[in-house]
């Protein structure tokens, strides 16, 4: 028996043999009927360079596009699920009403794929503006990581005072100029590193290819990236 | 500064620090947001606990605690205050009726308005018991109005949003030379210190020590873990000296309990406002119909083609989504012919489909448990697939079967349960219902 974290009921896990093996005794953080809600992006067909839903497993036109303007780097972005309905709700939960706890949710999903990563990763989360770090009070890619125990490093900071990207539209978003810089107290942590870049919802992808842009120049060993929702 | 907008409020200081200063506010008493209770941090705003454990970052720059519970209303951290301006009402004594309503009340709203009259009076709790359809708005003009004149303040609310957008154009219209404010979350008007506030419960934690008359319609429309909060806000929103009247159609045990034994007075008002007795449903023994294979068969679809046939309207109760999903194919296979609709929370067309259901286009409903209370249509019968599922409390039945023959035009609407077997919650319902039938018999109240 445990609550829901997201609408409160009370449920109950039911309990199957492939947990028992694992030692998954952890009741699920969502009841049954919010967690069906959640669309898992494993079990379809998506693109293979952002995770985007579509009917073949190959590249998608923005990242063919993508791919264009970064001749050599074919980036990888993974995501676990679409950002659907629900998603923006938690999401709303989460950063503008400021429910921290919402971390929590996905802690199970986290550890599983930064586990798979391995410990070596230098793993960066993607800034927020100092604007909203300040009325927040947390950066909420930071905290998704902090509550499922990963490491990581600030490497990125943000340069500007303000200015959110879901604010914008699809044209702003993609004319958006570079918003961070490297904090040089880190920017050597990266020379010859597996790097896995953070953040909370993959767009259109012009965040992760702003942090790409400073980033690669750096010469990391790999570079990937890999979001909550897409 | 003018701290008006204060009075009776109870206010989360980094909130307040966007329009007033801290000089502004030197006259206000403030406590900080939590406190700890038996080694948890306890919400001051809204009463629920919180684990010491839960911290996170916050915008003080260390890690504090917050109340989920209360969050909607703005997140209530540890390291901020609470702030309350202890002054006066500023509301005088008039003479003059502020109640413009002219209709008339039965015998027995007439009796329980007296009684809610008085309690007010007396600054005493009372409990309204009036059966769905018994008119229980009507029997409050009188003691809102006597309030009102002896300058007190006072508050209805409810805990759903429905019942307080149905109430306030029906009280204001009652009342029109006093000016409300209406209070829900979502809405972004500003507010201003009205001496008559009409609000959801949730809206209630904004206040503290502000209201000499508190009254709170459908105190029932949450489960009981809920309603432990909707006590504290009540009780935090009241004065020292004051009185709470509460309204339901269908007590919990707890409240039940406290009636018998006399521990909170009580109006019971057993019959409906036009004479006729409640409908009590008919209990229909019936496999479960989600797992048919062919529903065409069973005994509810035989009884919802004798209702088309008959142009009956009706509502056709299922107690999930989920289930609702399920069905739906089926149903629009075997009545292609027939207009009907489908409603839940979360359809984006809810109000639509009602507003049709209402205006006769549709010839049935099929809903979730979201139209169990507050809404009326004329003449229609009632069905509950499934009656024996855990979502329908007793409470719950009861409501759904108030939904039927509240029309004077058409007092007789039917009811009827679909179950394979009782349980305790339809069995408490068709209790309660013949317990009020026969206590409204008794009293003379029935035609």
């Amino acid at each position: 028996m445990s609550r829901c974290k997201w609408c409160g009921t009370i449920h109950s896990n039911t309990l199957t043999i492939h947990a028992l093996v694992r030692f998954e005794l952890q009741p699920d953080t969502l009841c049954f009927q919010c967690r069906e809600k959640l669309e898992s992006l494993n079990d379809q067909l998506t693109c293979r360079g952002c995770s985007r839903i579509q009917d073949k497993t190959d590249y998608c036109p923005d990242c063919l596009s993508w791919q264009k303007t970064y001749q050599g780097h074919t980036h990888i972005h993974e995501a676990m699920y679409a950002y659907n309905e629900f998603a923006s709700q938690i999401i709303e939960q989460f950063k503008f009403t400021g429910d921290c706890a919402i971390a929590e949710l996905f802690v199970k999903e986290v550890k599983e794929y930064f586990r798979k990563i391995g410990q070596t990763a230098l793993i960066i989360p993607i800034p927020v503006s100092r604007e909203s770090y300040s009325t927040r009070g947390f950066n909420q890619t930071e905290l998704l990581l902090a509550v499922s125990g990963v490491t990581y490093n600030s490497v990125l900071v943000n340069r500007y005072q303000c200015g959110r990207q879901s604010g914008k539209n699809r044209k702003q978003r993609l004319e958006s100029p570079q918003p961070f810089e490297i904090d040089p107290c880190h920017g050597e942590l990266i020379r010859g590193k597996p790097v896995v870049l953070v953040d909370d919802i993959y767009t259109t992808g012009r965040t992760i290819y702003h942090a790409l842009d400073l980033i690669l120049p750096m010469e990391p060993s790999s570079i990937r990236s890999f979001s909550l929702f897409r | 500064m003018d701290l008006t907008n204060l009075i009776g409020r109870e206010l989360l200081l980094s909130d307040l620090l966007t329009e007033y200063t801290e000089s502004d506010l030197s006259g206000c008493t403030f406590r900080p947001a939590f406190h700890s209770a038996k080694r948890r941090a306890q919400c001051n705003r809204c009463g629920s606990f919180s684990k010491l454990t839960e911290i996170y970052p916050c915008i003080c720059g260390n890690n504090c605690i917050y109340c989920r519970y209360c969050i909607q209303l703005g997140k209530v951290r540890a390291c901020d205050k609470l702030v309350t301006y202890e002054a006066a009402d500023l509301f005088s004594k008039k003479p003059v009726p502020y109640l413009k309503w002219q209709g008339s009340l039965s015998e027995q709203q007439e009796k329980a308005s007296k009684e809610i009259v008085l309690s007010i009076k007396e600054f005493t709790d009372r409990v309204v018991w009036a059966v769905t359809g018994a008119g229980k708005t009507e029997m409050l003009f009188k003691g809102i109005s006597e309030a009102l004149e002896a300058g007190k303040r006072v508050c209805v609310a409810s805990p759903r949003i429905d019942v307080c957008l149905e109430l306030a154009p029906r009280i204001q219209a009652a009342f029109p030379d006093i000016q409300t404010a209406l209070l829900y979350g979502g809405e972004e008007s500003v507010y201003i210190y009205t001496q008559l506030v009409i609000a959801t419960t949730h809206q209630l934690l904004r206040f503290k020590e502000a209201f000499d008359v508190l009254i709170i319609d459908e105190i029932d429309a949450f489960p009981y873990y809920q309603n432990e909060g909707l006590y504290y806000a009540s009780e935090k929103a009241v004065k020292k000296q004051s009185s709470t009247i509460y309204l339901t159609a269908t007590p919990d045990t707890k409240l039940q309990r406290k009636i018998v034994k006399g521990q909170i007075e009580a109006s019971i008002l057993p019959a409906r406002y036009h004479g006729y007795p409640l409908p009590v449903p008919k209990i229909i023994r019936e496999k479960d119909i989600f797992s048919m294979s062919d529903i065409s068969a069973s005994k509810a679809c035989r009884q919802i083609l004798m209702l088309i046939s008959r142009r009956q309207k009706f509502l056709l109760f299922i107690p999930t989504i989920r289930l609702m999903d399920s069905i739906l194919p089926a149903l629009r296979r075997f009545f292609s012919t027939t207009r009907f609709e489908s409603v839940h929370a979360q359809d984006p067309f809810r109000k639509e489909k009602v507003e049709s259901m209402r205006k006769g286009e549709l010839q049935f409903l099929i809903t979730t448990t979201i139209l169990e209370r507050g809404v009326t249509f004329k003449n229609i019968d009632v069905i509950v697939l499934a009656a024996d599922h855990d979502v329908y409390t007793e409470s719950a039945l009861v409501q759904i079967a108030g939904r039927a023959g509240r029309s004077a035009d058409y007092p007789e609407g039917k009811v009827t349960f679909y179950l394979e077997e009782w349980t305790r919650s339809s069995k408490g319902a068709v209790q309660q219902i013949r317990q009020m039938n026969r206590q409204a018999a008794k009293k003379g109240l029935l035609l």
